[in-house]
């Protein structure tokens, strides 16, 4: 009797437990688990009690390692008995019981192509765009450049808030200054960019320099391939040695040895004392070819913010500190210079930091996070779709084991068509991975040296694969795990009654959908947003006609920076006359810089007559350099006036034309042609306003056009100047003549940067192009399989459920009743998803918000548009197997089966 | 009897699990979890079967019929049924026979003094 009570006490064995212990059992030879298996399994389940007793991780510990060692013996048992024990099933041994699932799988495949193909292409896209994503990313952020113990080493960063500029480069007088008081550097390296014409066996170029300061490579530990660094003599008399890149070297000198043999650079014979290594060019310092000496000026101008520098920590000194330091020593500095350095800010910066572009690290924050949500919604969605699947396939499963399958050969038979799934959708996704890789390559080619480093990252796919094989493996194991749940009889018996699953599987169905939802919708909304600025951007008209015209810079100084402003006045005039007579050429001008490129050459002025303005409402504009047949060439209209002419040369009156915005701001829009400006406060002579045209756009386009002045080349010169020719047909079929015409007149002077302007405007948007390009695709894949999953989920949901809805139709309800019940199934996960997803789209939108453009990062159409167009889409997936229920036949339905 | 001692010898030795089982099963039939008390309490709680091994084994002797199948009834400590298991006469005999075997061996490890030389009832 108190055995009774005692037994009936006893907890009972959680049905996850036994079925775990039930899957080790599995891999038993048959017979011992047909004559022992009960036994087996009632054993757990007394020692399961036993260990639940004592406390729950006992029991769970004992359920793994009971499990475990079933394996275990599993293993031994056919290891032992051999290939032709009486164990195996009969007529075959184990490799042909392999090469017999195998080919079943396939069948399996080709039975049901289309499931097949889903899955293969959800997740071959999501391990493809991962891999190549983060390989990208871990490119961008490991940049290898051989810093020596790059732990000590910091970067220094400047800013002034006030003026809105943000990573600017530094002075050397401040970095001398720096050097010196901040205790926590032993020292800084400094160097700043330059070009300079390179006379090399392959021609006369213009090529990037790189002016390194005093222990520059010292404090770097950056390596030399062969020759020497620079002497602190040569830094103080910037002696006409030069270091040669390592591709300078290949590609110009043919890889000769040239140590000790100068070379022409800027028009001045320099030596040669070393190489630098490959590995430093090929990062940061890629765009370097000639390395030079340069001394650092402690009383250089302050303003002269063009030096990069990294500083070396002193021992014991941590980056924190470094940066107090250096933030308070730049506040002293400011005190002590008001003029130059009033509201600039310095600090320290981690190494990473200072090598990677802000920019650059939230299109890689986005496109990470867009491919990773394109990942977990695929999984997500192969899970569901495995898991629908195999309940389906209870029956099939049963009948075969009915038929004699022992449960290791169906576990086997499971694995092996998820283990195909999986390898098809590997393969695919490194061939995604591959493609999207090449594609990268070409959208970004010329665009800065990070892409060259690219390459598909072995631990990013493998981290990629791993998920996306796991998957359908783990899955596959659902029916075998559901099979194990009741004995053959029962599982046949339910098959006929249909496959409706638990309230717990639903619930967990309509999670997963819900997190697929937010995370789709929150995709959509960051690119939607993204899209509609680049949208904004291209619709923005430039000012001018880029079409049909093709620009080169020439530097007249390039080889002897000796001349004359008028032997550069003449080159040029010969120049010109050279390309407008080009039968192709319509017209031609030179100018100090083409429209759009940024980096205007920036004066502040007074118009005569005009009231003294205060000191923060003194006109500012940018002034352009430009000779005649400017406007014919760029095709920016007149307003007033006059032109830009061949008769305003050097001897002839100083004028000027100023641009709409100018003639708005400073004449409030009254005539300015016949007053007088005064430049830069009289450092040039006064001008005449001659004429108005119209404006250009800010190439920073968040900002209105800025006033503009145009004056003469002739009157005033400049050795580095754009030819901009406007063709009357192609301008690359008349490229050829044009280089022609120039060289002509201008045998020795180097030509560079020829290109059409059309593509000098595309490649400053072609980066953001192919970020948003990405980002808008990745939101369709998640959009679309985020559907795919809704769709599959709710059409299984109703298929198990077609005797329950024929009972509820045969007891009254109506087709629309049905159809309501199915849509509000569906669509309430969709809805929340939808909520969960805008609150995560507005705070990403708020925090990409400084990189929109023309759209607000709370954009109504975004915001409204967006989940409407998703629940439309979903209330779709979710109407054809509502209406399928709906058409549901009572009398079929309780018959069937 | 020559054809019983061949069989009986042809058994030997046994693993260690397999001489406790035999050992559990001496005085009265036994359930799995029965066994696995009655092992784990002579060997002091050294030695605690898991299912799958303990009826592996359990399997392998009953095909050399050194155990056998009993009834299933209700455990006097659970109420469940289980089913027992019984020690054969080939057992019992083949169980001595390995104690033997060992006690040969301890006396010889004594003589060698790699054993204090004790009584082995334990």
């Amino acid at each position: 009797m108190s055995a009774m009570m005692q037994g009936g006490n006893a907890t009972a064995v959680p049905r996850s437990a036994a079925r775990f212990f039930e899957l080790g059992v599995a891999t038993l030879p048959r017979r011992l688990r047909r004559e022992r298996g009960r036994d087996m399994q009632e054993l757990f389940e007394d020692l399961f009690q036993e260990a639940a007793g004592r406390s729950r991780l006992s029991a769970t510990r004992f359920t793994i390692t009971a499990t475990l060692r079933a394996v275990a013996a599993g293993l031994r048992a056919r290891l032992t008995s051999g290939g032709a024990g009486p164990e195996l099933p009969r007529g075959g041994s184990l490799g042909s019981g392999w090469m017999k699932d195998i080919g079943y799988a396939l069948r399996g495949v080709r039975r049901d192509p289309g499931f097949a193909i889903v899955v293969v292409l959800t997740l071959a896209l999501a391990i493809g765009v991962n891999s190549t994503i983060f390989s990208l990313g871990r490119t961008m952020i490991f940049i290898p450049i051989p810093f020596a113990d790059q732990a000590t080493l910091v970067g220094l960063r400047a800013d002034n808030p006030e003026q809105n500029l943000f990573r600017s480069g530094l002075s050397a007088p401040d970095l001398v200054d720096l050097a010196d008081r901040v205790e926590a550097f032993e020292g800084i390296a400094t160097a700043g960019r330059g070009l300079a014409s390179l006379d090399a066996p392959d021609g006369l170029t213009r090529v990037g320099t790189l002016l390194v300061a005093p222990d520059f490579f010292e404090l770097t530990g950056l390596p030399l391939l062969a020759g020497r660094s620079f002497r602190p003599e040569e830094h103080e008399n910037e002696t006409d040695v030069v270091l040669l890149s390592h591709s300078s070297w290949q590609r110009r000198f043919g890889g000769e040895p040239m140590l000790g043999e100068s070379i022409s650079v800027g028009g001045t014979q320099r030596i040669v004392v070393g190489i630098v290594d490959p590995q430093v060019e090929r990062s940061y310092f890629g765009g370097a070819e000639i390395w030079q000496p340069m001394r650092l000026d402690a009383s250089g101008d302050r303003t002269a913010r063009a030096l990069f520098a990294f500083a070396r920590l002193a021992p014991g000194a941590n980056l924190e500190e470094a940066a107090a330091e250096t933030v308070s020593t730049a506040a002293g500095l400011a005190e002590e210079h008001p003029l130059t350095n009033d509201g600039w800010r310095i600090t320290a910066i981690s190494l990473q930091a200072a090598l990677i572009g802000t920019n650059a690290l939230t299109a890689l924050a986005l496109m990470g996070m867009a491919v990773l949500f394109v990942l977990l919604i695929a999984c997500v969605n192969v899970a569901n779709l495995m898991m629908a699947r195999g309940a389906s396939r209870d029956r099939e499963i049963a009948v075969r084991m009915a038929m004699g399958a022992g449960r290791a050969r169906v576990v086997r038979q499971l694995l092996i068509e998820g283990a195909l799934l999986a390898s098809l959708a590997a393969a695919g996704g490194l061939l995604i991975a591959r493609g999207t890789f090449l594609w990268l390559v070409a959208v970004t080619r010329g665009r800065g040296d990070l892409f060259l480093e690219l390459k598909i990252d072995p631990g990013v796919a493998a981290f990629a694969l791993t998920l996306g094989l796991a998957t359908p493996l783990v899955f596959a194991l659902v029916p075998a795990l559901r099979g194990s749940r009741a004995d053959l009889h029962e599982r046949l018996g339910e098959g006929s009654r249909g496959h409706s699953a638990g309230r717990g599987q639903t619930r967990l169905r309509g999670a997963l959908i819900a997190g697929q939802v937010a995370l789709a919708l929150t995709l959509l909304i960051v690119s939607s947003l993204a899209t509609r600025s680049v949208i904004a951007l291209v619709g923005i008209e430039p000012g001018f006609d880029p079409g049909s015209t093709l620009t080169m810079r020439l530097d007249a100084r390039g080889t002897d920076t000796s001349i004359e402003d008028d032997d550069v006045r003449a080159l040029h005039r010969e120049i010109r006359a050279g390309v407008a007579g080009v039968p192709r050429v319509a017209a031609a001008a030179l100018v100090s810089r083409r429209p759009f490129v940024g980096g205007d050459e920036r004066v502040t002025f007074r118009v005569s007559g005009h009231p003294e303005p205060a000191e923060a409402d003194v006109p500012r504009a940018t002034l352009t350099r430009v000779t005649a047949d400017y406007l014919e060439v760029t095709r920016i209209p007149l307003d007033l006036g006059r032109p830009i002419t061949a008769e305003d040369v050097d001897n002839a009156l100083p004028v000027a034309v100023v641009s709409r915005a100018a003639r708005e701001r400073y004449w409030d829009g009254t005539d300015p042609v016949g007053d007088t400006i005064v430049i830069n406060g009289g450092a040039w002579p006064e001008l005449r306003v001659v004429g108005v045209i119209g404006d250009l756009r800010n190439p920073d386009a968040d900002q209105p056009s800025e006033p503009a002045i145009i004056v003469s080349l002739d009157q005033f010169p400049l050795a580095h100047v754009s030819l901009m020719a406007r063709t009357r047909d192609e301008p690359e079929d008349a490229r050829d003549a044009i280089v022609a015409a120039v060289r002509t007149a201008a045998p020795t002077m180097p030509v560079e940067d020829t290109r059409t302007m059309e593509q000098v405007l595309h490649d400053d948007l072609s980066g953001d192009m192919a970020i948003i390009s990405l980002l808008g695709f990745f939101a369709l894949v998640a959009l679309g399989l985020a559907v795919a999953g809704i769709y599959s989920v709710i059409a299984y949901t109703v298929s198990g459920r077609l005797r329950e809805i024929g009972i509820r139709l045969a007891l009254g309800a109506r087709a629309i009743d049905v159809r309501r019940m199915v849509l509000r199934q569906g669509l309430l996960p969709v809805a929340i998803g939808l909520t969960l997803g805008l609150a995560a789209g507005s705070a990403i939108s708020r925090l990409i918000a400084g990189a929109l453009y023309g759209v607000t990062p709370t954009d109504p159409t975004t915001f409204l548009g967006t989940p409407a167009l998703f629940l439309a889409v979903s209330a779709l997936a979710c109407l054809v197997p509502a209406r399928r229920a709906a058409r549901v036949d009572p009398a079929d339905s309780l018959r069937d089966e | 009897m020559s054809t019983h001692e061949d069989n009986v010898a042809s058994h030997l030795p046994l693993s260690e699990r397999d001489f406790r089982v035999l050992f559990a099963l001496l005085d009265a039939p036994l359930h799995g979890y029965g066994l696995v008390k009655a092992i784990r309490e002579h060997s002091g709680g050294t030695v605690s079967p898991d299912p799958a091994n303990l009826y592996r084994g359990m399997q392998r002797m009953i095909d050399d019929g050194l155990v056998c199948d009993g009834e299933r009834r209700p455990a006097p400590d659970s109420a469940r049924v289980r089913r027992y298991y019984e020690i054969t006469d080939l057992g019992r005999s083949v169980l001595a026979a390995d104690a033997e075997r060992m006690q040969s061996l301890v006396a010889a490890a004594e003589h060698k003094q790699i054993l204090p030389p004790s009584d082995a009832s334990r």
